[in-house]
């Protein structure tokens, strides 16, 4: 909200400078954005909390300037009506359906009104606002609006059929055109301001075109209301309008300014010739009626960390507008959010100061304790950037189309008004992002990128939403292959204490189905499809894996089991075979470490593998490097020998052929 | 003249009769023309087994010469002996030493040349700061809680003292979900963690909760509709607004340095009651005035208050017997001051050329 020094000054004595009465006023909790010079004037910008309507006028902000500087505040006061001749004495009647959702009702009929433009001093007023002067009674509204606050209407009263209001919900099937020339249809659950026959103007949010003020408009009936917040906040929303007048009522107007409003405009449209046909009409329903809260001495000390003079808080709640003394207090109607002792402690504090108690840096007993799963966290954190792959952060958001190729199971949870389609759902798949990612660096010139991400999933399980934890990785470089990113792989499990699962190469379709592995629910990864690859304009070698954190924090961190090395030299032999494909590596390391086991085998791994025209088509050479040892002794060649023949044997039993 | 290596050689192998020496004076001399030679030919040459100079003196020289004259000339040879091994040793640790040094000078590298790269990468610069300030927190008593990012309506609204229909609602631009999923919306803000952590432990209690959070913005310079956020909670049976700002100004301090100052100005939450916003002094311009701090001389940093009575009684604390604060941080916008990032996007980007400047 805008608003002008010199308006202030009408109503409260400034002596400060425009800076340091914008610095004053933030520092109250009225934060004050910007302060510019316009043409003489200063014009104040304040961003406003929610919680204070009645901070929406210059009044307001008077109000708070003199609570805070201990100046005097001028009274708002309108002359009373004058009497008029019998012959002009024209009320209008009103009836309210609802009077909860319409509290208050103050309406007054102007006669011989000559419609036309504002004097040059409220026209220039409102331009320096940076509002637009339509004719001198929207504009007089408008004024009092920024004035104190209340928003009032002026309908054409020529138009309003049968001479009367009604303020009452809206029928079924009803429309109406609003000023802004849309035609609105009314639901049931609308408050409106009709006239005998249809509605007028949508209650506290905006009038209706056909019975606005025009240059013809000679009668005017001037409505001054108080509707129910919620009421006039749902059916803004319904209608996606949002006016200064249920800016005010949504968060709760004055309702005690209603007749104020009315006799203020009355009295400034008198100056313009207009002739205040009869009295005012003022039906109240059920409005909020401020109660006494009591105010503690010592509860102000308790929270605030020192007491405040009983004098000093006397002092500035007056100045709000409260009523009372000691310990009970009644708060003014304009005051909404003061209903608890809490709220009154919350005034004092401000306006005494927030820098005027002491700051303590409390004690505590007790343990800190980190998130059960950090320390693991931090580990695989640790392991992959000492690997080379950089740690990333993306958004949660995901395109369904995207997640649906890579996590085509998953029931994803849908956001109802994303901001695009691309974030539609919470991904349930961390791929997508990493390739995004991957691409990115890709288009951007960085070489061989290797990227990792701490996140989760989000999905929909039996209607209920879950969060697993992932940790992907992704990787464009050519220093990668299927092993290479497999020991990335089983270095990160290594960490936990997570069973030995055998590796499969069963995989999904978006992953190349001959160099890509699963290690049980824990770990998928391998070379992205190359078709995918391609249409992700992305190299063919791009290799991707997600891992199950939610299943290993679960398992724990690796437990160290200690064994003393050998004091005793071990024997290492070599074994050259032909199998053929169907034999794996699984199946010969299953196969030497089957009971019986071989006497003194301590390790069996592969040495190289060769697959070429000289070894023929579906067979392969394995060299098997086995080492022999002993925790006892130094093992003779006799016994290497022996358990040398059982491994042969047994390799042979997998139709290996020795060469 | 000096006799050459030949001459030597044959001289050494001229027996004994031959040579004519008629006094101890003159074999004195004749030995000393050989010692006169060290320093020349090689350790084989003066000490080589079978023709080294020494073993042919030994055996033409000493070996035939009468009687009279072995002492003399065994004492002279043996001279000769040492004196050539002195020479010899010295001669290969001279030539052992030139041997390395002209290794090291082949093995010489250019140092000025830029290193390998290593292959550890950085930490995401939005995680090393929300684990700095989890480390801050840590240190003073706080444990560490999360809860869902898909939270109840009750949990991210109503116990947080935010009714439905209340404007606070509508400025938090919730993202809904559904269709089935009404009573949901993704978080927005980790406040909910409060009220989770609150049902579940009795006070007095201190919990920080780093998470992510939701709101319907779009993507800009200083907004993402996902983003970091940290959450703080103290409960106990007497804390009031000094101990609020205690604790910031700590933290401020740890997080800025010493020379940070803050002050705590008026807000608005739901939730809190007396509510403030923490600024600290800019640590661009030390609070003169710059264009990071819209020449205030402070930076907006976290929203916090005294926790509302209200919210305690959603949970079952009775606001007469404790109190408690709560604070609430963007962790990217600690990152963007801390680093001086200008473009909140940029941490989302996964661009290497900007991550690995946070190693």
């Amino acid at each position: 909200m805008k608003v002008l020094l010199s308006w202030l000054r009408e109503y409260v004595p400034i002596t400060l400078a425009p800076q340091a009465l914008a610095a004053r006023l933030s520092l109250a909790g009225v934060a004050v954005e910007r302060v510019e010079a316009v043409g003489g004037d200063w014009l104040f910008d304040l961003d406003l909390t929610s919680n204070r309507p009645d901070l929406l006028s210059h009044y307001g902000i008077a109000r708070e300037i003199a609570a805070l500087t201990g100046e005097p505040l001028a009274k708002l006061e309108a002359p009373a009506l004058p009497a008029q001749p019998p012959s002009v004495t024209v009320t209008i009647p009103v009836t309210i359906e609802d009077e909860q959702a319409c509290g208050r009702y103050c309406a007054l009929v102007l006669e011989q009104v000559r419609v036309g433009d504002s004097p040059a001093a409220i026209a220039e007023r409102l331009q320096g606002l940076g509002h637009r002067a339509i004719n001198n009674i929207a504009d007089l509204t408008n004024h009092t609006l920024w004035a104190m606050g209340h928003p009032t209407h002026a309908f054409d009263a020529d138009r309003l059929q049968g001479g009367e209001i009604r303020v009452r919900w809206a029928r079924p099937g009803e429309a109406l055109v609003t000023l802004d020339a849309i035609e609105r249809k009314l639901d049931p659950k609308d408050l409106v301001i009709a006239d005998r026959e249809r509605p007028v103007a949508l209650a506290g949010v905006i009038g209706g075109l056909e019975t606005a003020i025009s240059a013809a408009t000679t009668r005017v009936v001037l409505e001054s209301a108080w509707f129910d917040p919620l009421t006039v906040r749902r059916t803004a929303r319904r209608h996606g309008l949002h006016t200064d007048a249920s800016h005010r009522f949504e968060r709760g107007a004055d309702p005690e300014a209603a007749p104020l409003a009315a006799r203020l405009i009355a009295a400034a449209a008198q100056a313009y010739g207009a002739v205040v046909a009869g009295g005012l009409t003022d039906q109240v329903g059920t409005l909020p009626r401020p109660q006494a809260i009591r105010l503690r001495p010592a509860a102000i000390a308790r929270l605030l960390g020192r007491s405040v003079p009983p004098e000093d808080c006397a002092r500035l709640l007056r100045a709000l507008g409260c009523d009372g003394e000691d310990e009970v207090w009644l708060p003014p109607s304009w005051r909404p959010d003061l209903s608890r002792e809490i709220d009154l402690i919350e005034e004092i504090a401000r306006l005494y100061g927030y820098d005027r108690f002491p700051a303590r840096l409390p004690g505590f007993q007790g343990v800190a304790a980190p998130l059960p799963e950090a320390g693991m966290r931090d580990r695989v954190r640790q392991q992959l950037r000492g690997r080379g792959f950089a740690e990333a952060v993306t958004v949660s958001f995901a395109a369904e189309s995207e997640c649906a190729r890579f996590a085509p199971q998953a029931a994803p949870v849908r956001v109802l008004n994303p901001l695009s389609a691309e974030a539609a759902i919470l991904r349930t798949s961390s791929l997508p992002a990493m390739l995004q990612l991957l691409r990115h660096n890709l288009h951007h010139g960085v070489g061989a990128p290797r990227l990792f991400e701490l996140g989760k999933l989000y999905r929909l399980e039996q209607g209920k939403p879950h969060e697993p934890a992932v940790l992907s990785l992704g990787a464009c470089d050519p220093g990668l292959d299927f092993l290479g990113l497999k020991g990335e792989v089983e270095a990160v499990l290594g960490l936990f204490e997570a069973p030995g699962l055998a590796c499969t190469a069963r995989v999904p379709g978006f992953l190349h189905p001959g160099r890509s592995g699963r290690i049980g629910e824990l770990a998928l990864f391998g070379q992205l499809h190359p078709e995918l690859a391609a249409e992700w304009k992305l190299p063919a070698e791009t290799w991707l894996a997600e891992l199950d954190l939610h299943r290993l924090y679960a398992a724990g961190p690796r437990r160290v089991c200690y064994t003393p090395p050998s004091r005793y030299p071990a024997s290492e032999r070599d074994f050259s075979f032909v199998f053929t494909d169907e034999v794996s590596w699984a199946r010969v390391s299953a196969a030497l470490h089957a009971a019986p086991p071989i006497a003194h085998l301590a390790a069996a791994s592969p040495a190289e593998v060769f697959r070429g025209a000289a070894i023929g088509e579906g067979h392969y050479s394995l060299l098997v490097r086995v080492r022999f040892q002993s925790q006892e002794r130094t093992l003779r060649d006799e016994e290497v020998q022996a358990a040398a023949d059982a491994v042969a044997a047994r390799l042979r039993a997998l139709g290996g052929k020795q060469r | 003249m000096a006799r050459s290596a030949e001459e030597l050689a044959a001289w050494a192998a001229t027996p004994w009769p031959q040579l004519g020496l008629r006094s101890e004076a003159e074999l004195a001399a004749a030995v000393g023309e050989f010692r006169a030679a060290l320093g020349s030919g090689s350790r084989e040459f003066w000490l080589g087994r079978k023709s080294g100079l020494l073993t042919l003196l030994n055996e033409h020289w000493l070996k035939p010469a009468p009687g009279e004259w072995k002492r003399a000339l065994g004492q002279q040879l043996n001279q000769l002996k040492r004196e050539a091994e002195a020479w010899a040793e010295q001669q290969q640790a001279a030539a052992q030493a030139e041997e390395v040094e002209n290794r090291l000078r082949a093995e010489r590298v250019d140092v000025t040349l830029p290193g390998s790269p290593a292959a550890a990468a950085a930490a995401h610069p939005i995680l090393q700061v929300r684990d700095e300030i989890v480390g801050i927190f840590l240190r003073l008593g706080y444990s560490v809680a999360d809860g869902p990012e898909i939270e109840t309506t009750y949990y991210n609204f109503e116990a947080l003292n935010i009714p439905e229909g209340h404007p606070a609602r509508e400025e938090q631009d919730t993202l809904y979900l559904g269709p089935d999923l009404e009573h949901y919306v993704l978080r927005t803000h980790t406040s909910p963690v409060q009220i989770r952590t609150m049902e579940k432990q009795a006070p007095p209690l201190r919990v920080i909760v780093p998470g992510k959070a939701y709101r319907r913005d779009a993507p800009d310079a200083t907004h993402s509709p996902n983003f970091h956020q940290l959450e703080g909670l103290a409960v106990d049976a007497e804390l009031h607004f000094g101990d609020l700002k205690g604790t910031l100004e700590h933290f401020a301090r740890e997080f800025f340095g010493s020379r940070a100052r803050t002050r705590l100005r008026p807000s608005y939450f739901q939730f809190t009651e007396p509510s403030a916003e923490l600024d600290v002094s800019c640590i661009f311009c030390q609070g003169r005035g710059c264009r990071t701090c819209k020449h205030s001389g402070w930076i907006e940093l976290l929203g916090c208050g005294m926790v509302d009575p209200a919210v305690f009684g959603f949970v079952g604390y009775d606001p007469e017997r404790v109190s408690g604060f709560a604070f609430g941080l963007g962790i990217e916008r600690m990152a963007m001051i801390r680093y001086g990032v200008e473009d909140m996007q940029r941490f989302y980007s996964g661009d290497l050329r900007f991550l690995e400047q946070f190693r």
